[in-house]
């Protein structure tokens, strides 16, 4: 997953980095408040251990062999801001010692494997513990968590070069950079995570989890049981970018396949519409249908609006089925208890 | 299954030898060695950046060009040279052939293959770009690597202002990779000599796992411990470092062909 120098046009190499600096200064700032300044040699020894995960060999099935990136494990056991350092360091020598991975694309990387991953894998990790409640299923949540970040990661990447024929291309319409769009980047990207680098991920999580769980189960304690206090502000910002951004869609042509409409259907050559199909399409309008509000005479516009009303709606959602779930298991006790 | 423990073995030592023993191309009195580090690295990114922001095909191999030139001017032996471009582009090779055929890149055609099927000069002119554009960001860094002490590259990162606690845990980073995959060689070799006969392959997962989870733990008792010995060693956090370089007439001559170079750069556009 390491993208090398060229692959990626300084732009976007820019904005990448852009994107990773706000994490990594807090988590810097988080590992100052909680080992003071002589957290440097902690640091230090975890982004060597991040270095060398990254060169352990597993056995796939089928008889192949696959690299881990192994950031979740470390996530898990050291907490996400101690990872996210680590595996940052990891790349960074990486890159200008061993030449693993472009100096120029350093933000992109570190952003896919320390951030994405330490977020995603402890985010998830902590959510499906909280929903299942038991010990013994830990290592196996652990290894799910590994798998799903690992792949959220290889996505990010494969957008991120499949963009770049869309963005940067010559007068002549070519392209300047990584040549391949998202059509072909994100699922040759995604083939080979999900069936060789995330199960590596997955059993490297899964077995140095279950036995550190059985060896020092205290060490797991420590990070994972003094959860970090949820913080809504990065929450809320983070959702806010999603919502600008959201009008990035409008870059790309066509539909996405499997998606299309009975006008999409017959210019792609169907020369009927099955009558199932047409009696199914037209039971529901959509109030925004294509993502658009006319009234604004700006599709930009329109998706930051539909951004917005689709974020509303699920908290609406999220907030009423929480409401309802209170109310019953409220009633539930005070009725065994009677 | 003791093949997957001799590939990881294999793979540690192999890692071992790069970070303990130096380059043998480091000890030679070639241009690139002679030269500052800081002027080496600021060269290499300029070559990266301007490769990256130019897509003139002429200027790219001129690019392509002077890194090849440094390098034989610093007695790099050509079975290296050639392993640098080989194998490190060849995902990129690999990638940029479906590029010269006219179902990816439709164009003028100059070979004609079967059906409607041909190699189209626009396909090979964009799969020249972006294969010369990856081979000259590789063996730039490649020609750095290969001629540079990493403690004096660490130290010309002191040039780039970059804090030094950044300076002082990367450092502290690279000299415990030898520490932990001297610890990680043990535990395989270890493992591997306690196995006899074949092993299922999730034996061979778990077995790799534990050590992965051991390396962990390890690397948890020892960063305790360094940080205890570097305290009552009077380490208060504040990080103080020497520098010793000094600039020659040749590293201001590089420095002024480097103005060059992106001159060039921007009036062949």
């Amino acid at each position: 997953m390491h993208i090398p120098d060229g692959y990626l046009s300084p732009q976007t190499e820019a904005l990448m980095a852009a994107a990773t600096a706000p994490f990594l200064v807090k988590a810097s700032r988080q590992l100052e408040k909680k080992y003071n300044k002589l957290t440097l040699p902690l640091v230090g020894v975890f982004g060597a251990f991040s270095f060398l995960i990254m060169m352990f060999n597993l056995p796939l099935p089928g008889g192949t062999t696959g690299h881990a990136v192994g950031t979740v494990i470390t996530a898990l056991v050291l907490g996400p801001w101690l990872s996210m350092v680590s595996v940052t360091l990891a790349l960074v020598i990486q890159a200008f010692f061993f030449g693993d991975g472009g100096i120029l694309a350093l933000g992109a990387n570190i952003f896919n494997m320390a951030v994405v991953m330490s977020i995603v894998g402890y985010g998830l990790f902590l959510l499906l513990k909280k929903i299942t409640q038991r010990e013994s299923l830990e290592p196996f949540l652990a290894a799910v968590s590994g798998y799903i970040a690992i792949n959220v990661a290889a996505f990010c990447a494969g957008v991120e070069l499949g963009l770049q024929p869309l963005l940067f291309h010559s007068s002549n319409g070519h392209a300047l950079y990584f040549p391949y769009p998202l059509a072909i980047s994100v699922p040759a990207m995604m083939i080979g995570h999900l069936a060789l680098a995330g199960l590596a991920e997955g059993f490297i999580t899964f077995f140095a989890y279950s036995w550190i769980q059985r060896r020092f189960p205290k060490l797991l304690h420590q990070q994972t049981a003094a959860n970090l206090p949820i913080s809504w502000k990065p929450i809320v910002l983070g959702i806010a970018v999603l919502i600008v951004i959201a009008p990035i869609g409008l870059l790309a042509h066509g539909t996405a396949w499997g998606e299309w409409g009975r006008a999409e259907l017959f210019r792609r050559g169907l020369s009927y519409i099955p009558q199932g199909f047409d009696r199914w399409n037209s039971i529901w309008s959509a109030p925004l249908s294509g993502y658009n509000l006319p009234l604004l005479h700006n599709s930009a516009a329109g998706y930051i609006v539909s951004a917005l009303s689709g974020v509303i709606l699920i908290l609406a959602i999220v907030a009423i089925s929480i409401f309802v779930s209170r109310r019953i298991r409220k009633k539930r006790t005070s009725t065994t208890s009677t | 299954m003791t093949s997957i423990l001799d590939k990881n073995i294999h793979d540690l030592v192999s890692g071992l030898n790069k970070t303990m023993f130096t380059s043998d191309s480091i000890g030679k009195s070639g241009f690139l060695q002679r030269l500052d580090p800081r002027v080496k690295m600021i060269a290499s990114l300029t070559i990266i950046l301007m490769a990256s922001i130019k897509a003139s095909l002429l200027y790219l191999l001129f690019l392509y060009i002077i890194c090849l030139l440094s390098m034989i001017a610093s007695y790099l032996k050509p079975a290296k040279m050639f392993r640098i471009w080989l194998i490190l582009p060849f995902f990129s090779l690999f990638l940029s052939v479906p590029l010269i055929f006219s179902f990816v890149t439709p164009g003028r055609s100059i070979v004609h293959l079967f059906g409607s099927t041909s190699i189209t000069l626009e396909g090979l002119l964009l799969a020249a770009r972006f294969l010369l554009r990856i081979a000259v960001c590789v063996t730039s860094v490649q020609a750095v690597l290969f001629t540079s002490r990493w403690d004096h590259m660490m130290k010309a990162f002191e040039f780039f202002h970059i804090p030094p606690g950044v300076l002082f845990v990367l450092s502290l980073t690279y000299r415990y990779i030898n520490v932990l995959l001297t610890a990680a060689l043990d535990m395989m070799l270890a493992r591997k000599s306690r196995t006899v006969g074949r092993q299922s392959a999730g034996a061979a997962r778990s077995g790799v796992g534990i050590i992965a989870g051991n390396l962990m733990v390890k690397s948890i008792t020892l960063s305790g411990e360094v940080r205890d010995a570097m305290v009552s060693r009077g380490y208060t956090g504040k990080i103080r470092t020497v520098n010793n370089f000094i600039f020659h007439s040749r590293d201001v001559l590089v420095g002024l062909s480097l103005i060059g170079i992106i001159g060039i750069g921007f009036l062949s556009a």
